[in-house]
């Protein structure tokens, strides 16, 4: 391919990049608004529905984010393939509500709780495209059109010549990508854990009740080193996101039927979402405000809230910088870094926050603006980091534990010794 | 239950995994794989782990690494929460579905066979129940997973 075919494709594969990102703080919003263990639905006579729906909800949610994450994932290697850099940090939305990057006009979600329409706007994002409908490069109006564009690019202008460069992606086998986990599975009936458990084989109770929503054929992570592989890595993206063209229903997304697609999932919890009353979800969907920002909540909140879009960006940070580097180094700052940083320092700050109550007449809760957060240097954003944590007044309650933790993430400034330090 | 006056000898990730006499908790055991308490430092889920064979697993994790509890290879790749409940079972890879504890006694096993070393029973053959660590090793025993489906709570 010519140069400027080059920069042509890896524009558009950072465009992939950024539509992916954009999804993830927009799906962990409605998320975290979820109560995935609620108690408070028990009184009502439809409790046991309720609280089974709050968990598959969550897990299904979970389960589509972490995909997300997996596609940027993909789009990162498909740019570093070809020589590109894939730009992260500072690359989330940033504001919301917000079209996605390089939509048509007219689209726009945002930060806001578990609801029907709420889910409508999912499938907005997760719209299968028509059959025959043609690739758009921009001003698209479904992902899958977005990515046909891409897919025609590499039909039709590269050859394997030009995936050539294999060590600064996010390789297999290194434990960076697992389709399921304790926080995307989910319980067929959420009462399970009022069975006695057999003394005999203790883990059988909950084992027999787990659904897994997310398969290993359906596609993980991997190396792009030629044409093949490349149109590999596209064809996982959409067929994860709107199951196979060819299927009206667009259900499966995988050979063996065994995952769904994420329009799917969005679809099954719209149409089950319906059929409670619309009250009796405040017995697990905390009251989150709509499209919070920092500017918008009361002062005595902003050390947590600030701390809350350092460590979201010193993610991004992490997952870019993870792209610059290769061997133990990569691995020590992304295996390390993003999953501590994920599920043991965000996940905690943010699930935390939620019930720290504004004192609004709306009787709203303290719920993250994932808004991108600028380190004054990133020669020193990890000093930053930890000097917003220790800055954070006990009276928000947060857990020393999460500290402890932010402390010891990795630094994002390897030496030139190639050894991370922490 | 007390640890406070015994310095582990050895750091495994759970009742029934110790390779020696006197290698558990307390010291007190009579014989390898009899053990009644994880040595390693408690700890409550993937990646805060600080040493080889501390990983507990079963939760987070990609399917190589959940099939090898109590057998990560360094630090901060062990794959979930120690000691290991009873109720765990694994949520990706071959053991999917399975219990986690017994897959590690199994692992351990198969390591001490290795060896050409002789073991006890465990204390228990299926593990130590949630109920059993928060009433004997700790009344804020958790483990994590927003499902709640680890069997032992969720953590912080």
């Amino acid at each position: 391919m010519t140069d400027s075919q080059r920069q042509n494709l890896l524009a558009h594969l950072q465009t992939a990049v950024e539509i992916e990102l954009s999804t993830i703080p927009i799906y962990l919003y409605t998320y975290y608004s979820i109560n995935r263990l609620p108690s408070a639905c028990d009184p009502l006579k439809d409790g046991q529905a309720l609280a089974t729906f709050a968990n598959r909800a969550g897990g299904l949610i979970m389960s589509v984010a972490v995909e997300e994450m997996l596609h940027m994932s993909l789009a990162c290697n498909l740019m570093r393939s070809l020589g590109g850099a894939p730009k992260i940090y500072g690359k989330s939305p940033g504001a919301y509500p917000t079209n996605l990057p390089h939509h048509k006009a007219g689209f726009s979600v945002g930060l806001s709780k578990l609801s029907h329409s709420q889910l409508e706007k999912f499938l907005g994002i997760e719209k299968p495209e028509k059959r025959g409908a043609k690739p758009e490069g921009d001003n698209w109006e479904t992902i899958g059109q977005f990515y046909d564009y891409i897919e025609n690019l590499i039909v039709e202008q590269t050859t394997d010549a030009d995936f050539k460069y294999e060590a600064h992606q996010l390789g297999t086998g290194k434990g960076y990508y697992s389709a399921n986990n304790v926080d995307t599975i989910y319980p067929k009936d959420a009462y399970y854990i009022q069975q006695p458990e057999n003394p005999l084989d203790p883990a059988a109770r909950g084992a027999d009740q787990a659904i897994y929503p997310n398969n290993e054929d359906s596609g993980g992570l991997m190396v792009v080193k030629d044409k093949k592989s490349a149109l590999k890595a596209i064809s996982i993206i959409q067929h994860q996101g709107e199951g196979y063209a060819d299927d009206p229903t667009h259900k499966a997304d995988d050979p063996e039927k065994d995952e769904d697609s994420h329009w799917f999932k969005y679809n099954e919890l719209a149409k089950e979402i319906k059929k409670f009353k619309a009250d009796d979800l405040n017995c697990f969907v905390h009251p989150f405000p709509e499209n919070p920002t920092r500017a918008g909540y009361p002062s005595q909140f902003l050390p947590l809230v600030d701390l809350a879009n350092a460590v979201y960006s010193y993610l991004l940070l992490i997952t870019e910088v993870s792209f610059t580097l290769k061997g133990s180094a990569q691995s020590t700052l992304f295996y390390v870094g993003m999953h501590k940083g994920m599920i043991f320092i965000l996940d905690k700050i943010l699930g935390g926050m939620r019930y720290l109550y504004l004192n609004n007449k709306a009787g709203e809760v303290l719920a993250p603006t994932f808004e991108n957060y600028q380190f004054t240097s990133l020669a020193s954003a990890k000093q930053e980091l930890v000097a917003l944590a220790n800055a954070v007044p006990a009276s928000l309650g947060l857990d020393p534990n999460i500290i402890q933790r932010i402390e010891v993430l990795p630094d994002v400034n390897v030496g030139a010794d190639g050894i991370v330090r922490f | 239950m007390s640890s406070q006056n015994h310095i582990p000898l050895e750091l495994h990730a759970c009742m029934g995994l110790n390779a020696c006499k006197g290698h558990d908790r307390l010291g007190t055991n009579e014989c390898s794989g009899m053990g009644t308490c994880a040595t390693a430092a408690e700890h409550s889920c993937h990646t805060l782990n600080n040493c080889r064979g501390q990983g507990g697993c079963g939760l987070y994790g990609n399917a190589e690494e959940q099939n090898r509890p109590g057998d990560n290879p360094c630090s901060w790749q062990g794959s979930c929460a120690v000691p290991i409940n009873a109720e765990r079972f694994s949520t990706d890879g071959p053991n999917q579905g399975k219990s986690v504890w017994q897959r590690a006694r199994t692992i351990f096993e198969q390591k001490m066979n290795r060896s050409g070393r002789t073991f006890g029973p465990s204390p228990s053959p299926v593990g130590p129940p949630t109920a059993w660590l928060k009433k004997n090793y700790n009344p804020d025993y958790n483990a994590c997973g927003a499902s709640g489906m680890s069997g032992g709570g969720s953590c912080i």
